[in-house]
């Protein structure tokens, strides 16, 4: 069987490894845009902290592809797929067959409206490296340095960590809320406060950015009618999905490409999985798309037994945790508040925050923050379909 | 039967909680929203970061499956001999 794989992520990574596994004789390619072997994205933010080294963000050795007889092809798009003849054509013009197809193609950055140098993004280990050497040149010429980030979701978030390390002054630009889709006001002034505690400046309901250079280089920012000093901007605006890309190839595409349980796509011999897809999570009762690691593994994992033959299904209570400035946060399963009908606040103190999200009577989402100790009671609940009780 | 030890790195650990889900008999999350280590759901002795345990085959796959689950790799796992069995490079 001759498997082809786009994407080198977690999740196509880990789906090669799983299929060799079942199917030794099986060839298996993956395409690979960016110019790496398999590395951790989650390491990033550690990286740019200067936590790990920058060999440690790597997760396979060049020598585990080679010794599980996996091609991978690095540097090289998959510039479109022709589902009915069943081949990939490739960004030099070689069209490769497949027997069977595997989309792993994860998430791309929304990008700003406008470039200049010192205008970063987050998202691969080439954009961790420019952010690197902007704050090195910038450390160089001696002077106090004024950062922007703009965006309040998790890559916004990872930026505000990263230049409060660097010790950079920062101003945060909101356009909504922080996580919009999940935090209400409350859970929105707890990270508010404890930013600008933090000394961040912050302006909210921004509606859109204008960049001021000097050349090519970012000098400011002028948003909310005034000028904001920037020579470094972190941009966290959330994703962007290339929906023409599938469709153009016949595959269905809603809000993520559409996959049934056994992560098929409406194209014949074509499967998909990880951050890309909607999928229907039973137990949540709902299709969801993600934008988490242990997700993006595991979709991987059971991608493959599906593609092996296997019948087995995926059950998992998807969660990420993360931190605003050493501020806890934890979302679990479902918290988007406009696709459940009642949000019970579980637990409020002086900075910690707890909400259950609930559908029909029972638990499908938890975000805790500064407070995480109900969490294993809040995924059981999720898990077993059950309204959450509190225990205290 | 044989005997592993489990180091997690809380300086590393995020609070992924993959580990958890893989795992929850080796792996628990402590109130710092970091994993701590148990020896077969029991957590002996105290909290720890780092534990000697022995396991089966079938309980060593689970646990580098959880080790493998780390988006941070902040799981070290060692055999007898002192041999870093993951991460494996
Ligand atoms: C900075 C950062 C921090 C994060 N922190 C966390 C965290 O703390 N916890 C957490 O759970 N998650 C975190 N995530 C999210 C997590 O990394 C993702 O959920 C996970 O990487 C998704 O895996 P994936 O394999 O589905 O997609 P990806 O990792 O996005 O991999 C998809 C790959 O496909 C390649 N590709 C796409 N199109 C093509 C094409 N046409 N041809 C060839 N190659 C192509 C891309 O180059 C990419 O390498 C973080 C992400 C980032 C960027
Ligand atoms: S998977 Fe890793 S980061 Fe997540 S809780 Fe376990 S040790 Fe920590």
């Amino acid at each position: 069987m001759n498997i082809l794989i786009i994407g080198g992520g977690i999740c196509g990574t880990t789906a090669a490894g799983e299929l060799r596994k079942a199917l030794p004789d099986a060839s298996i390619t993956i395409f690979e845009e960016e110019y790496h072997r398999l590395y951790s994205r989650v390491l990033l933010p550690h990286y740019l902290k200067g936590k790990v080294e920058r060999e440690k963000v790597f997760l396979k050795s060049l020598e585990w592809y080679s010794e599980q007889n996996i091609e991978l092809l690095t540097g090289v798009r998959a510039e479109g797929i022709d589902t009915k003849n069943q081949f990939v054509f490739a960004n030099y013009g070689r069209e490769y067959p497949y027997d069977k197809l595997l989309l792993a193609t994860g998430h791309d950055v929304r990008l700003a409206s406008e470039d200049a140098r010192g205008v970063h993004y987050l998202r691969t280990l080439d954009d961790a490296d420019g952010i690197l050497a902007r704050i090195k040149t910038l450390r160089a010429d001696g002077e106090k340095t004024h950062a922007v980030v703009y965006g309040g979701g998790f890559i916004a978030l990872e930026f505000l960590n990263a230049f409060h390390q660097f010790d950079l002054e920062t101003t945060l630009l909101l356009r909504s809320r922080f996580f919009s889709q999940s935090l209400g006001e409350n859970g929105h002034n707890l990270l508010l406060t404890h930013a600008e505690n933090q000394g961040v400046k912050i302006l909210t309901e921004v509606e859109d950015i204008e960049l001021v250079k000097n050349g090519e280089d970012l000098t400011g920012i002028r948003a909310g009618g005034g000028t904001i000093p920037a020579k470094i901007l972190g941009v966290g605006l959330g994703n962007h999905l290339d929906e023409a890309y599938y469709k153009v190839a016949g595959i269905d595409f809603g809000n993520g490409i559409i996959v049934n349980q056994k992560f098929e796509t409406s194209a014949e011999h074509v499967y998909a999985a990880g951050d890309i897809v909607q999928y229907p999570d039973v137990l949540l009762g709902a299709h969801m798309r993600y934008g988490n690691y242990m997700n993006a593994m595991m979709h991987g994992r059971f991608v493959a037994k599906a593609i092996a033959g296997s019948a087995e299904e995926m059950s998992l209570v998807s969660s990420y945790a993360t931190n605003l400035l050493g501020k806890e946060i934890v979302m679990v399963g479902d918290t988007r508040r406009s696709e459940v009908n009642e949000i019970e606040v579980v637990h409020e103190a002086e900075g910690e925050l707890v909400e259950v999200f609930s559908r029909g009577g029972r638990a499908v989402g938890g975000i805790m923050i500064g407070y995480t100790k109900p969490r294993a009671t809040i995924t059981k609940a999720i898990k077993e379909n059950i309204r959450y009780e509190n225990p205290s | 039967m044989q005997k592993y030890k489990i180091v997690v790195d809380p300086d590393l650990c995020i609070g992924a909680a993959s580990c958890v889900t893989i795992d929850p008999n080796t792996f628990i999350m402590n109130d710092e929203n970091k994993a701590e280590v148990l020896d077969h759901g029991e957590a002996q002795g105290g909290p720890t970061y780092e534990r000697e345990i022995e396991m089966t085959d079938d309980e060593r796959e689970t646990l580098i499956m959880a080790a493998e689950s780390c988006p941070t790799l902040a799981i070290f796992v060692y055999d007898e001999t002192g041999e870093q069995l993951y991460p494996d490079m």
